[in-house]
């Protein structure tokens, strides 16, 4: 006798686990698909600064924090990378997504906003990750890396990808156009991430342009991020540890109440 | 007796010069409508890139303000001098290039290239006007970023005529790229592609940032095939007067590279290359 076959909604426990891994799944597709442009531009773009930086200023800077100044300069390309692509991914998802009108996809289906933000945020922690590991792998045919400390390093690319992931979501939900997502990231997210200390030491500006500086949390990632190569910091790793910890907790934490609300996603 | 225009055709002699103004103008406007980002994005992008380098560069010796630039010199120049008509040149041509591939690309993915097409234009008239409007969006980007970069670095001209002749015909160098970059484009992929593996390394690698005597001679060899040196050459001699290439020269190859291009171009609209079926 055949087993009755029961036509049923789908039952969800306390968390939608197919949904949720249906969704990163869709992040992480969206991305890779067109590799050539989510992977290895930036690695180009990394090498050209890498080289330029070197060529540029290779003779006459010799020594910075102790090391060479291209062993400086690569653990600040690559983490600004990251970063940047991170918030690239959930931005350019959320904003695509609304223009073209497919962000029902998202409303609709039966995702609480705890699980759409984790969801999307994975998506964008993940490039960052893939973006960093490529960067990485490229550099260490280049250079000679060294790992002064495995924690600094992993904490610092999950911690910093993770946080733009989650500003590039918030971006995402607040821009309506292009133009605005790309007035983010030509006045907030370039600046911050260029000035970050990733092509100088703070240590050497003036007091109050070194104050001014240690405000940036992109500097708190990059040096963190460096120390771990390196094993040189410009400025407290403990406060870079707990900037990024709260910076990504809170946003979270927003996202989340922003989601719930339906913030400019639902009338 | 007649009363009032008679109707009938528009009659143009050799040259519709009110359909290519009209074409000039449109592709004028419409880049110039989102000014924000394309000119104050890169121009600030340009002034971070100069503070960095300066910083970076000024090792231990941080003594006055953050973009003084005292103390590091390329070739003689002030580091700030140095870098400035490579930045300058690089916002005119990044402009240039995206105008004319990014208005081509646009129109033929959203179904408007007929308006260009089917207007009574000639293939010459087509190519003035693209050239025209490319040129001028680059010009006047070049001409942003080197206001932006006043307070740091000496921008006027020690030899205007050497400054605005590179600046123009380099606009023009990289306008005639985007247009045919435009052309072959099908997708925004293409787009996005053709500026990180082409546009970027091409102009980053072009002595921009560094002088290059005193490079390996595999490099000195590499960048000396580069056109955008001679054109960045050129207007480093117009801003500061110093040249590491002979002025001449450099000028007369990017002309002909200017006019080659225009020549290319010229055929490729004629035969309607991924413009008609």
């Amino acid at each position: 006798m055949q087993p009755a076959l029961t036509l049923a909604p789908r039952r969800l426990g306390v968390v939608n686990w197919l949904g949720l891994r249906t969704l990163y799944l869709k992040e992480v597709r969206r991305f890779a698909k067109v590799f050539t442009q989510t992977l290895v531009s930036p690695l180009v773009t990394t090498l050209l600064f890498l080289a330029i930086f070197t060529l540029a200023l290779g003779r006459s800077v010799q020594q910075v924090g102790g090391v060479g100044y291209a062993e400086f300069l690569f653990p600040g390309l690559v983490m600004m990378s990251m970063v940047q692509n991170a918030f690239a991914n959930t931005s350019s998802s959320l904003v695509i997504a609304k223009i073209q009108g497919n962000i029902v996809d998202l409303l609709m289906p039966p995702l609480s906003p705890l699980e759409l933000s984790l969801g999307l945020a994975g998506g964008g922690l993940t490039r960052g990750i893939c973006v960093g590991l490529v960067s990485t792998l490229a550099v260490s045919f280049l250079l000679p890396i060294h790992v002064h400390d495995w924690f600094f390093i992993v904490f610092h690319a999950i911690g910093a990808s993770l946080m733009l992931s989650l500003i590039g979501v918030l971006a995402g939900l607040w821009a309506d156009k292009f133009d605005q997502m790309a007035a983010v990231t030509n006045f907030i997210i370039q600046p911050l991430s260029f000035l970050s200390g990733a092509f100088y030491s703070t240590q050497r500006l003036p007091d109050l342009w070194r104050t001014i500086a240690h405000l940036n949390p992109f500097f708190y990632m990059i040096d963190g991020f460096r120390y771990g190569f390196i094993g040189h910091a410009d400025g407290s790793l403990l406060a870079g540890v707990i900037v990024i910890t709260s910076a990504d907790i809170l946003l979270g934490l927003l996202l989340w109440r922003l989601f719930a609300i339906g913030y400019k996603l639902r009338p | 007796m007649s009363i009032g225009p008679a109707l009938g055709p528009r009659r143009f002699g050799r040259v519709n010069w009110i359909g290519t103004a009209a074409l000039y103008r449109r592709e004028t406007w419409r880049l110039q409508k989102d000014y924000l980002d394309s000119l104050l994005g890169p121009a600030l992008a340009n002034l971070i890139f100069m503070l960095i380098l300066t910083v970076a560069a000024s090792g231990g010796t941080m003594g006055g303000g953050m973009a003084s630039g005292s103390g590091t010199t390329v070739a003689g120049l002030p580091l700030t001098d140095f870098i400035a008509p490579g930045l300058i040149m690089f916002a005119a041509g990044e402009r240039a290039f995206s105008a004319a591939c990014v208005s081509i690309l646009f129109d033929k993915l959203e179904g408007m290239i007929g308006d260009v097409v089917m207007a009574p234009l000639t293939s010459g008239e087509r190519l003035a006007a693209f050239a025209g409007a490319s040129m001028s969006a680059g010009a006047i980007s070049g001409v942003a970023t080197a206001a932006v970069l006043w307070p740091f670095a000496h921008i006027l001209p020690v030899h205007p005529a050497a400054f605005f002749y590179f600046l123009i015909a380099g606009s023009l160098l990289l306008g005639f790229l985007g247009t045919v970059a435009g052309l072959w484009a099908r997708r925004w992929d293409h787009y996005a592609a053709l500026l990180a593996y082409f546009l970027v390394p091409f102009s980053y690698l072009s002595g921009m940032f560094y002088s290059t005597v005193g490079l390996p001679e595999l490099a000195r060899q590499l960048i000396a095939l580069n056109p955008l040196y001679y054109v960045i050459d050129g207007m480093r001699y117009g801003m500061t007067g110093y040249a590491e290439t002979a002025i001449g020269p450099g000028a007369l190859l990017i002309l002909v590279l200017d006019i080659a291009l225009a020549g290319l171009l010229y055929g490729l609209l004629r035969s309607g290359w991924r413009l008609k079926a």
